[in-house]
């Protein structure tokens, strides 16, 4: 079914498909019309699940972790501030081993006040052990939700799936509605093993020596290893049942390409679009677009980027005193091979600086001049 | 199509490595980190302290706050057995003494235990289990009787009342006009003490002297609460019993309508006194018709009287003329009195200025204070309590004598041997608080008592008042007195309010009938103690 529909419209048509039971959440800014949407669907009655109205994002977290603990398929959403006030129960989520989804409309975070697009807020939140995919479309976020809840409750480990606010969730788009017949088919119901029960007592979180520690966090990393085969199954799963084609990471004009740019969330777009102009200038420009930051798909990206020439990051967060984020995983992801593309650390835009398809261009135009040696900063 | 499995990532044996424990932690008994445990004990109120009779008053509101009206009741007249006259004629020491005084007013006891007490009025008291071969003959049957008779008389012992007048009761009857305490209430509440079957009343059957010597012999003790029966005069006045007349008889005859209410119509009355008696004399008379003036040799402040008869009598239209005395009366067509100015009171004495008044009354009456008819013998089987052995006090103070001699004559009977139910209520007898501790302001965790204002009495308009008998003091509603009840912080004694159980993050505390700990598991951390409102809840070193 075609419709027209909201970034956030659509990304609660996906969460409703998916069946939770528990939605707590606090509104901010992109984030709130997803949760606006969602609890109508419950007072309407169109979707069976709890809403949990809180007093601030650590207890929206808090009140997820619970409901997940007791069992059930729980999910929320927010934004920046929202998500860095969520951090400590984030970390706990994850050790807990709780499979909760988590949508984050990427937004700066504060000081100054700045209501607009860049990823620092879930950048921030890379290393805790959440999924990570960053979307293009609405379509893609949509989809993104069902393939989450699978990935996250085979792997028992939550996922944040993020899309730009406002270039997002506040535009529409022409959407492809799953039906609930096909979400049913590909997200089964949601039956832990374990689970918070009166009638079964277990406790949850209690204290873990050192050696027994490490070796949980060990797990953690090895399911995330681990996942690779997950993924690759969800979205082989998924194009069967939806016929839409997902994959780690997606390469655009790569073949013989000598500049490509590698880009993550909706800025993706504009970038084939520049891609498409470059190529048609006669430079041999291409795109690698990362969906999954964590597991950050390096092996995908190395087989991909194999033979370019040189690669541009196109980064809209910076780790102050180091790098970009998408320049850092790259290099890293390099640096044992003996063949490597030049990498340039792009910081395309924060808080919202406006990009435009020229801007790419542009810089496609001007590789050779691009410093190698330091975070490269646009000049006006 | 192929599917996926839950949990496919995590091979099954990975699943014991999941942050969850299948085992108990039960094992860990968490107790011995403790170095204090908490203690729930039951501590003393001090409205408990300032009741002459100790009632326990927290634990009757209790009651009333459970919806149970009858075992407040019981709890009530199991200290008290006169709550329906004392919520209305005690001055209320109790009051005085809540620690709810000095935060946002007093809780008023006294409205709740009136309405207890009416409640109970239609609940026969429990008969003794057993009766005793014992026999206690008590002389008067004012509170101070009543009370020893009740308390004597439900643990069994067999006693006789002898009352001079043709009716039980004493001052209650007639001391106290009606529009203070309803003649019916009264009646209905000295009529429930002496259903007990092992009381006998024997009335109009004064005792003099050679009689209490006779009783003496008969009876196994003799309780002596006569009161006090003989009138005390000023030197320069005597009544004669036509225009003079004493206050205490003139009242007594007006609280059994001996007289015409027309007597006393459009005459001009002075009072001599301060207390209660001059006070109750001058409003009854007021409400017969005549215009009364109190003559007092001292400041109104300084007179004995409750303090609420003497706003509600200035209130009704009585004059009330302080450092005052008669120097001189005159008995023509009318009195003609000489009124002089008090400079002070010299040994019981006053000395007058110069300034002299001269004025003009139909009547005077002397209430000027009672004393003892005669002095009674030493005797080691004979008792003594209420106004006869203490002075005139108040109501409760006469229960409360009468309840302490019960258990005094109790003791003696049983040859010395204090009984088990001395033991049980050893400080009903001697108000020995040293081993309890009584729960001051600072105990009290305010934070659970928003200030609330007190629930105020509700009178009969002073110029209605003047004109009728009708109580003053009107009855609150059963909500009424549910709100004020909830006011009680329930000094020291625990009303299961589960603010322990509420806060106890280690699942050791559980409140059924009682406050419980299990010890096994508290770490000590002290919050019940600290958050319990009411100050039971103690912090004890742990050994």
């Amino acid at each position: 079914m075609k419709e027209m529909l909201l970034g956030s419209e659509a990304i609660a048509m996906g969460v409703k498909l998916a069946r939770p039971k528990v939605i707590p959440a606090y509104p901010i800014t992109p984030q709130t019309h997803i949760i606006e949407v969602l609890s109508e669907m419950i007072d309407s009655g169109e979707l069976d699940a709890t809403f949990i109205r809180v007093e601030s994002e650590l207890s929206a977290a808090a009140a997820a972790l619970g409901a997940s603990s007791a069992g059930v398929r729980t999910f929320t959403a927010t934004s920046s501030h929202g998500l860095a006030l969520m951090h400590e129960i984030l970390h706990w989520i994850v050790g807990a081993r709780l499979p909760i989804v988590l949508v984050n409309a990427n937004r700066a975070i504060g000081s100054p006040w700045n209501i607009w697009t860049d990823q620092s807020d879930s950048m921030a939140q890379r290393d805790l052990g959440w999924f990570q995919v960053y979307c293009e479309t609405s379509q893609e976020a949509l989809d993104t939700i069902l393939q989450a809840f699978l990935v996250a409750e085979a792997s028992l480990l939550p996922f944040m799936v993020m899309i730009d606010g406002f270039i997002l969730s506040h535009t529409l788009e022409e959407l492809d509605i799953p039906s609930q017949e096909d979400a049913d088919k590909f997200l089964p119901e949601y039956k832990p093993q374990y689970f918070l029960d009166v009638k079964n007592p277990m406790s949850f979180g209690n204290p873990a020596r050192g050696d027994i520690f490490y070796l949980l966090r060990k797990d953690i990393q090895e399911t995330f290893e681990k996942s690779r085969a997950l993924i690759e199954h969800t979205h082989k799963r998924f194009k069967e049942i939806f016929g839409r084609s997902y994959g780690f990471t997606e390469g655009y004009r790569l073949d013989d390409a000598q500049v490509v740019f590698a880009v993550s969330g909706a800025l993706t777009g504009t970038v084939r679009v520049a891609v498409d102009r470059l190529r048609k200038e006669g430079i041999r420009a291409g795109l690698l677009k990362i969906r999954y930051f964590r597991p950050f798909p390096d092996w995908e990206i190395k087989q991909k980027l194999s033979g370019v020439e040189k690669v541009v990051a196109l980064s809209r967060s910076v780790s102050y005193g180091s790098a970009g984020h998408i320049a850092q995983e790259l290099k890293a992801a390099f640096y044992n091979e003996k063949e490597r593309p030049r990498i340039y650390d792009y910081i395309i835009s924060l808080g919202g600086k406006e990009v435009f398809v020229d801007d790419i261009i542009s810089i496609a135009k001007r590789t050779n001049e691009l410093p190698e040696d330091k975070i490269i900063w646009r000049e006006e | 199509m192929e599917t996926v499995d839950y949990q496919s990532v995590i091979p099954v044996h990975d699943i014991n490595r999941m942050p969850i424990s299948v085992t108990t932690t039960a094992v860990n008994l968490t107790g011995s980190w403790r170095f204090a445990r908490p203690q729930a004990t039951e501590k003393i109120s001090p409205c408990s302290v300032g009741c002459p009779a100790s009632t326990n008053i927290p634990r009757y509101i209790f009651h009333i706050l459970n919806g149970d009206l009858e075992t407040a009741a019981h709890t009530l007249r199991g200290e008290n057995p006169l709550p329906a006259i004392c919520g209305r004629v005690c001055p209320h020491f109790c009051e005085s003494h809540c620690n709810r005084a000095e935060y946002d007013g007093s809780v008023q006891i006294h409205q709740i235990e009136r309405f207890v007490g009416d409640y109970a009025l239609n609940i026969p008291f429990e008969k003794p289990e057993r009766l005793l071969n014992k026999r206690v003959a008590i002389v008067g049957s004012g509170p101070a009787g009543l009370s020893c008779a009740y308390f004597l008389a439900r643990e069994g012992y067999n006693v006789t009342i002898f009352e001079k007048e043709p009716f039980a009761g004493g001052l209650l009857l007639l001391g106290i006009p009606s529009f203070r305490l309803p003649r019916d209430i009264a009646k209905r509440e000295i009529d429930n003490i002496l259903a007990f079957d092992n009381i006998e009343l024997k009335t109009s059957h004064p005792i003099d002297l050679q009689q209490l010597e006779m009783l003496l012999k008969d009876y196994d003790a003799v309780f002596f609460a006569a009161g006090l029966q003989a009138e005390r005069v000023p030197d320069n006045i005597s009544p004669d019993n036509e225009r003079i007349l004493s206050g205490y008889e003139l009242l007594k005859r007006l609280n059994v309508n001996e007289t015409q209410p027309d007597t006393y119509k459009g005459e001009r009355i002075a009072v001599i006194g301060g207390g209660n008696v001059a006070f109750d004399v001058a409003r009854t008379l007021l409400r017969l018709g005549s215009e009364v003036d109190i003559i007092y040799r001292r400041t109104l402040p300084e007179a004995p009287s409750f303090e609420d008869e003497k706003h509600e009598g200035i209130e009704e239209g009585i004059t009330f003329k302080e450092r005052r005395i008669i120097t001189g009366v005159e008995k023509t067509s009318r009195l003609k009195v000489e009124i002089s100015e008090v400079l002070r009171i010299e040994n019981g004495r006053a000395i007058t200025t110069n300034r002299r008044w001269y004025d003009e009354y139909d009547k005077i009456v002397l209430a000027t204070g009672q004393r003892r008819a005669f002095e009674i013998p030493q005797a080691e089987n004979l008792f003594s309590g209420g106004d006869y052995a203490y002075g005139a006090k108040t109501v409760v103070e006469a229960i409360a004598s009468g309840k302490q001699s019960a258990y005094r004559i109790m003791a003696f009977l049983e040859n010395g041997v204090e009984p088990e139910i001395l033991q049980e209520n050893f400080f009903r007898i001697q108000k020995d608080y040293d081993r309890y501790e009584i729960v001051g302001f600072d105990k009290i965790n305010t934070f659970y008592f928003p200030k609330q204002q007190p629930l105020e009495q509700e009178k009969l308009p002073a110029n209605t008042r003047k004109s009728s008998f009708d109580e003053i003091n009107r009855k609150a509603s059963l909500e009424q007195i549910l709100d004020e009840a909830r006011r009680c912080f329930s000094c020291g004694v625990c009303n299961l309010c589960k603010t322990c159980w509420f806060v106890c993050p280690d699942i050791c505390v559980s409140v059924a009938d009682n406050v419980r700990f299990d010890y096994d598991y508290c770490k000590g951390c002290a919050l019940c103690s600290a958050e319990c409102p009411r100050g039971v809840i103690e912090m004890v070193e742990d050994k």
